[in-house]
């Protein structure tokens, strides 16, 4: 039932700090080197890209992603802001949204889990340990856990 | 009042002029040697006037300000003043051929030189025994003993010398005179005391008066071979002085009293019209009675304006029918909470402009009237000023928070990229430069250390506290589980009393202060395993924690530097940290509404105690408090 490789998993990761996304791409591309990551720096740019205005206007250019990764603190428009506007649009509402942030604060994780995001990470100041970590999360979203867009994809296949 | 003082001056005037017409009129005379009967009955008829008018004088000035020697005074000469008056009756029925009433001056005399010796004495008495002067059941005493002697007085004078003219043979042969020169003596050296001790109010007087009745006695025993003798005349007129005397004296303390009040309302009146605070005063129906200036400034009335007005005209329509409650609730036996409390409230100018007050109320009878009396401070300064105060503490802890948590971020890339530095020149990098890595890394590592202690102490300090009931057992038992690593490396052993409290506080910041702790009882050892108790008691209705470890200790010069932020007493080299553990410990313990001290010595290790609230208490939280409390109360 493994489906992983028949098609080339799309995560989009929000971060307004380059050296961190610097850091993300090697992570991941560390573990899985098909991955097609696409950056952005805050959730205005992520609403772009996921409901294709502006730059993000052909759907050939913005692949319809398989997880998002957003950081908390983002200028414009922050992590929490983007999480509900992706759970109140009825198209997005069931995107695996993984947090990845420097915030240990327990109210931002308590608040984080209300509005529906589907995992909370603290971004390690071990560079191993923060390694690893990206590692599970795409294991797990991209690999162990069903997603729509894995149905959809078996649904388009079967017909 | 005022009139009541008026009339001593007034008095003072009056008896001068009477008692110095009086004088000449019996002294030229007595002089003349003309008609010596009419002249001993002037004489005679002034030491009445005067006795008398002394003796009222005297038990007024008792009324004005208590003082025991003015009553004893007083009575004294009213009695003498009615024994005179008898004498003057006796004399002119003598004139008349009436030899039954005939009655020495000498009665008078006698008793009035025994009562003030008596009184004098007595307080001088009193002085030894260091008994207060003033109280009543003493000067009772005291009045008994005078009357019991006066008694006595009148007993030898009915034995010895009813109705019978006394003729003297002999200066020996008046032993009444002796008597009252002795006693005279007594009384011109107990005020002579009382004056040298600094009571300079009727004192000289009396030590002048006595010293010339004594005279007057003298002049009687040396010079009166009968009842008109060569010295009659000159020792009635030496002692017609000293009744002057006394009266003067009455008089002068009569009027320092009277100066002094004026002065004293002055006084009063000086630091009511130019105080910045409102004074006003109100009757039981709330209406205004008295204002002073700086209430005219303060609401913008005129005195006349608001004088007969109700004093609700100067509340905010939402205080006024608390407010009429408040004073139809008054009852002077149940405990107000109004009455003798700070309150801040606000008040109404004339213009219907409203500011912040503070509001004080006492409450007094005045002519048997209950009266308010409010006391108004515009605190729209203080106001501002603790807004500002408050905004910027706000901003200093937000800034903190920001801070902290900002410069996380550029430290984990700092850190982070050093780290993918090494790896992505693997062999090639030169063993000096790792080394330089090296420095950078730990540099970092050592700054993540302090941004996170600042952070842990900005949110001890700003976090909301969740109010429950938390189990210390709870707490330790989380922090054994935390640093379970450190216990087994360190081979300690963490005990805990055998029953340990519920508390109500915060669960994760009191987890916090164990943590903090305990870690330093494991930190901060020396070379035996530590070892670890957390005990507890109730002290005065809350608990008392105690968290003791075997470790180095502290010295005592250092016991309150410790709870300082980033404070610390060791190298780096021998114990790691940052120091901001026990000022997160503080804090928290703070805002819980407890305290916190160490008992400690070198090499015998540390004690921490400190106090919390017991769960099913009405905790105090210093912070907890809001105006609205003040409003309710």
């Amino acid at each position: 039932m493994n489906i992983s490789s028949e098609k080339q998993h799309v995560v989009l990761l929000a971060d307004d700090n380059v050296a961190d996304q610097r850091l993300f791409q090697r992570a991941l591309l560390r573990h899985d080197p098909d991955i097609d990551l696409r950056v952005v720096s805050d959730g205005e740019e992520v609403m772009d890209y996921l409901k294709h205005r502006g730059p993000y206007r052909d759907p050939n250019t913005a692949p319809k992603p398989d997880l998002v990764l957003l950081d908390i603190n983002m200028p414009r428009m922050d992590g929490k802001r983007t999480l509900r506007e992706i759970r109140e649009d009825h198209v997005l509402k069931g995107l695996p949204v993984v947090f990845m942030t420097t915030s240990d604060d327990g109210r931002d994780v308590r608040d984080s889990y209300e509005l529906g995001v589907n995992a909370y990470l603290v971004k390690s100041p071990n560079i191993d340990e923060f390694f690893s970590a990206m590692e599970t999360v795409v294991r797990f979203w991209l690999g162990v856990a069903w997603l729509p867009t894995k149905m959809r994809q078996m649904e388009k296949e079967q017909a | 009042m005022s009139s009541a003082m008026e009339m001593p001056r007034r008095a003072v005037l009056v008896t001068v002029m009477a008692v110095g017409v009086v004088l000449v009129i019996a002294f030229s005379r007595l002089v003349s040697g003309s008609n010596l009967s009419g002249a001993h009955t002037f004489v005679a008829a002034s030491v009445v006037f005067a006795s008398f008018t002394t003796g009222i004088l005297a038990i007024f000035r008792y009324y004005l300000r208590r003082d025991s020697i003015f009553f004893f005074i007083g009575l004294a000469f009213l009695s003498a003043s009615v024994m005179d008056g008898y004498h003057l009756l006796a004399e002119g029925a003598h004139v008349h051929g009436d030899v039954s009433l005939l009655w020495s001056p000498d009665a008078s005399r006698l008793y009035l030189a025994i009562a003030l010796a008596v009184s004098v004495g007595a307080l001088e008495l009193l002085r030894v025994f260091e008994v207060e002067e003033g109280k009543w059941e003493n000067d009772l005493t005291i009045l008994l003993a005078f009357v019991a002697c006066g008694a006595l007085a009148f007993w030898y004078f009915s034995l010895v010398r009813v109705g019978q003219p006394i003729v003297f043979s002999s200066p020996l042969n008046h032993p009444v005179a002796f008597a009252a020169l002795f006693a005279f003596v007594i009384v011109a050296i107990g005020f002579f005391r009382r004056w040298r001790r600094g009571n300079n109010d009727i004192e000289p007087w009396m030590v002048f008066a006595a010293i010339f009745a004594a005279l007057a006695e003298a002049v009687t025993i040396l010079f009166s071979k009968g009842p008109v003798g060569e010295g009659f005349g000159v020792a009635h007129i030496i002692n017609d002085v000293s009744y002057g005397i006394v009266l003067f004296g009455v008089l002068a303390s009569l009027n320092t009293i009277y100066r002094e009040e004026k002065e004293g309302r002055q006084h009063y009146a000086a630091i009511v019209n130019t105080t910045e605070e409102a004074i006003l005063t109100i009757d039981a129906k709330g209406m205004i009675i008295t204002v002073n200036p700086a209430a005219e400034w303060m609401f913008g009335y005129r005195v006349e304006d608001l004088i007969g007005k109700n004093v609700k005209v100067l509340m905010p329509e939402r205080f006024r029918a608390e407010h009429d409650n408040h004073v139809a609730g008054y009852r002077p036996t149940t405990p107000s909470k109004v009455i003798g409390v700070d309150r801040q409230l606000e008040g109404r100018r004339l213009d219907g402009s409203i500011f912040p007050l503070e509001l004080q109320i006492t409450t007094a009878l005045v002519k048997d009237e209950r009266v308010f009396i409010g006391l108004m401070h515009d605190i729209t300064k203080r106001m501002s000023a603790q807004k500002q105060i408050e905004q910027q503490v706000k901003d200093l802890e937000e800034f903190n928070y920001v801070v902290s948590h900002d410069l996380q971020e550029p430290l984990r890339t700092l850190t982070n990229y050093c780290k993918l530095l090494i790896d992505d020149m693997g062999g090639r990098i030169p063993d000096e430069a790792r080394e330089d890595i090296r420095y950078i890394t730990e540099a970092a590592a050592r700054m993540r250390c302090l941004v996170n202690d600042l952070l842990q102490l900005s949110r001890a300090t700003n976090q909301e506290l969740t109010r429950a009931p938390v189990n210390i057992g709870d707490c330790v038992e989380t922090v054994k589980r935390d640093l379970h690593s450190a216990i087994a490396e360190s081979d300690a052993t963490i005990k805990c009393a055998h029953h340990l409290p519920t508390v109500l506080g915060d669960q994760t910041l009191l987890t916090s202060v164990f943590q903090n702790l305990i870690s330093n009882g494991i930190k901060f050892r020396n070379d035996q395993p530590p070892r670890i108790e957390v005990g507890a008691q109730r002290v005065n209705g809350s608990w008392e924690i105690s968290v003791t470890d075997n470790g180095i200790g502290i010295e005592d010069g250092y016991r309150d530097q410790i709870f300082g932020a980033f404070k610390r007493l060791h190298g780096r080299k021998a114990y790691d940290g940052t120091g901001i553990g026990l000022a997160v410990v503080k804090k928290i313990i703070e805002r819980h509404g407890g305290n916190i001290r160490v008992d400690s010595a070198p090499d015998k290790g540390s004690k921490f105690i400190f106090t919390l609230p017991h769960h099913s208490d009405e905790a105090v939280f210093p912070d907890g408090d809001s105006l609205a409390d003040v409003w309710r109360a």
